[in-house]
C-alpha cells in the first residue's frame, strides 16, 4: 500500500471486470476437458473463441482457450491452469478489451511482459507466439467501441514486435492478412469492424502455416 | 451457383409440393459453408456432421490423436445438410457420424421427408465417398420441463418416429444405427435433465459420455 501511494503509476490495481458468467463458464468447461499434453493453445478473446481451429489446422492438436470479452488480466488468470499441461506452443492474441476499458497501453505491455514471464518460469518449453492485436475499423465500430484508437493498437503491437526474440518468442504479423493499407482492419472481412467474419479465418490458418510458425 | 441452383430447385418443388418448407440459408449457415468450402482440401479421419448438438461438441479435444472435423451447423437441418455434402465428403473421411432432423420436425416437417432426405444423404456420401463409413445416430429426445422453445414442446412423440425410420434406414442400407437414447434418455424417454440446461442442448458431461460411448461400442 505504501509504495502504491508513493508510486501510483507502478503498479495499478489489476482490473477484475473480466470476471462474468461467461468467463466462470468457460473456465468450468476448461476444466472439464481431458488434459492434453504439448497441444498449440489459442488464448485470447471473442476473436479467438470464434475460431474454429480444429477444423482450420487439422493434425495439430489444438486447444481453443479463446474466452469472449477477455482482457490481459483474465488471461493472466488462467494462465497458469494453461501451463499445466505444458503446451508446445501457445498462439496469444489479447488486449482489445483491455483499450476498450480504458486500461493503458503502458499497462497492458506490463502484463504481456508478466505473461511471457509466466510462461517462460512455468512451461519453459512452451514456443510464445505474440499475434499482432488486430486493428479496428472506425467506420464499421459500433458505439461501445468507438473509444478503440489504431494508433494505440498500433503501440501496443511495436512492444509486443520487440519483445520477440525469434527463439521463444515469435512476432506474428497479423496485419499482413486482416490490415488495410489505411492500417484499419479490413472490411471485407470483418462483419462489425472488430471481429474477423467467421469464412475468413482460414486466411489466419493459412498465414501461420506459410510463414512456418505451425 | 450448385447451391443457388439447388436451393432455387427445392424453392420450386416446394412451391409444388405446398407446405414444404425446404429452406436452410441463412447468414449463420452461410457464413459457415463458405468457411467449409474453404477447407474442402483437408483429409479427415472422423466427422461429425449435424445441427448445434453437433457444433457445439468439442470432439477434437475429447477425441485425441485422431483428425475429427466438426461440420456441424447450428440450426440446420436434413436439406441444408445435402445441400453441402460436398464439402462433406471432399474430406474422404474414414468415418462419418450423422445427426440431424429435430429442426426439420422444429419446423414442422413431416417424418416421411426427412427420412427421404436421409436417404438421399446416404446415397450422396456412398457415391461420392465410398469408403467412407456412415454411422447414422439417433436424435436426440428433448426434456419438455426445460424446454424454452415453444415451437419443439410435444415433440418427442415426431423424434420416436423419426428414430424407428432412421433405424429401418440404417439396416436397408446396411449401416451402423447408433442408439443413443441408452445414454441420454430417462425413464420416461426424455432428456436427462442433469445433460442439458435448456432441454435439447449437452453440456460437456454429456459430450464426454457420448464420447465414452462411441468408444466402449467401438465406433471409435
Amino acid at each position: 500500500m505504501y509504495s502504491l501511494a508513493v508510486f501510483p503509476q507502478v503498479e495499478p490495481a489489476p482490473d477484475t471486470g473480466y470476471i462474468n458468467t461467461h468467463y466462470t463458464a468457460m473456465n468450468k468447461l476448461f476444466a472439464e476437458m481431458p488434459p492434453l499434453k504439448k497441444a498449440v493453445v489459442f488464448v485470447g478473446n471473442s476473436i479467438t473463441e470464434a475460431g474454429k481451429w480444429n477444423d482450420l489446422l487439422p493434425g495439430h492438436k489444438v486447444l481453443n482457450r479463446g474466452i469472449s470479452g477477455d482482457i490481459t488480466y483474465g488471461v493472466m488468470a488462467r494462465l497458469p491452469e494453461i501451463l499445466k499441461n505444458k503446451p508446445r506452443k501457445i498462439f496469444l492474441m489479447i488486449g482489445i478489451n483491455d483499450l476498450k476499458r480504458g486500461i493503458p497501453v503502458e499497462t497492458i505491455e506490463n502484463n504481456y511482459r508478466k505473461m511471457v514471464e509466466m510462461i517462460r518460469e512455468q512451461s519453459p518449453g512452451t514456443k510464445i507466439y505474440l499475434q499482432s492485436v488486430l486493428p479496428v475499423n472506425y467506420d464499421m465500430l459500433i458505439e461501445s467501441f468507438r473509444v478503440i484508437k489504431n494508433e494505440d493498437v498500433a503501440k501496443l503491437n511495436r512492444t509486443l514486435r520487440s519483445m520477440a526474440d525469434n527463439k521463444k518468442i515469435f512476432y506474428v504479423d497479423l496485419h499482413e492478412v486482416f490490415a488495410d493499407e489505411k492500417g484499419e482492419l479490413k472490411k471485407e472481412e470483418s462483419p462489425d469492424g472488430i471481429h474477423i467474419k467467421i469464412q475468413s479465418y482460414y486466411l489466419w490458418a493459412e498465414y501461420l502455416i506459410k510463414n512456418k510458425y505451425l | 451457383m450448385v447451391a443457388l441452383a439447388l436451393c432455387m430447385f427445392w424453392k420450386v418443388a416446394a412451391h409444388a409440393q405446398s407446405k414444404i418448407d425446404s429452406s436452410y440459408s441463412n447468414w449463420y449457415y452461410d457464413a459457415r459453408y463458405e468457411l467449409y468450402n474453404h477447407l474442402k482440401h483437408h483429409k479427415a479421419d472422423i466427422v461429425f456432421l449435424g445441427n448445434s448438438i453437433t457444433e457445439r461438441g468439442n470432439w477434437a479435444e475429447l477425441i485425441p490423436g485422431k483428425i475429427v472435423s466438426n461440420r456441424g451447423i447450428g440450426g440446420d437441418n436434413s436439406f441444408g445438410v445435402l445441400a453441402r455434402l460436398e464439402a462433406v465428403t471432399a474430406l474422404k473421411p474414414k468415418k462419418l457420424f450423422l445427426m440431424i432432423g429435430v429442426n426439420d420436425l422444429g419446423r414442422g416437417l413431416p417424418v416421411e421427408v426427412i427420412l427421404n432426405n436421409y436417404k438421399r444423404i446416404i446415397r450422396h456420401i456412398q457415391t461420392e465417398s465410398p469408403r467412407t463409413k456412415i454411422y447414422l445416430q439417433s436424435v436426440l429426445p428433448m426434456n419438455e420441463n426445460k424446454l424454452n422453445y415453444d415451437y419443439l414442446k410435444g415433440k418427442n412423440v415426431l423424434v420416436k418416429q423419426l428414430n424407428d425410420g432412421i433405424r429401418l434406414i440404417a439396416s436397408e442400407y446396411k449401416l451402423e444405427f447408433i442408439n443413443l437414447h441408452e445414454i441420454m434418455a430417462d425413464e420416461n424417454g426424455e432428456l436427462r435433465e442433469e445433460l442439458t440446461s435448456d432441454g435439447i442442448h449437452l453440456n460437456t458431461v454429456a459430450y464426454k459420455i457420448w464420447v465414452n460411448y462411441l468408444k466402449n461400442k467401438k465406433y471409435l
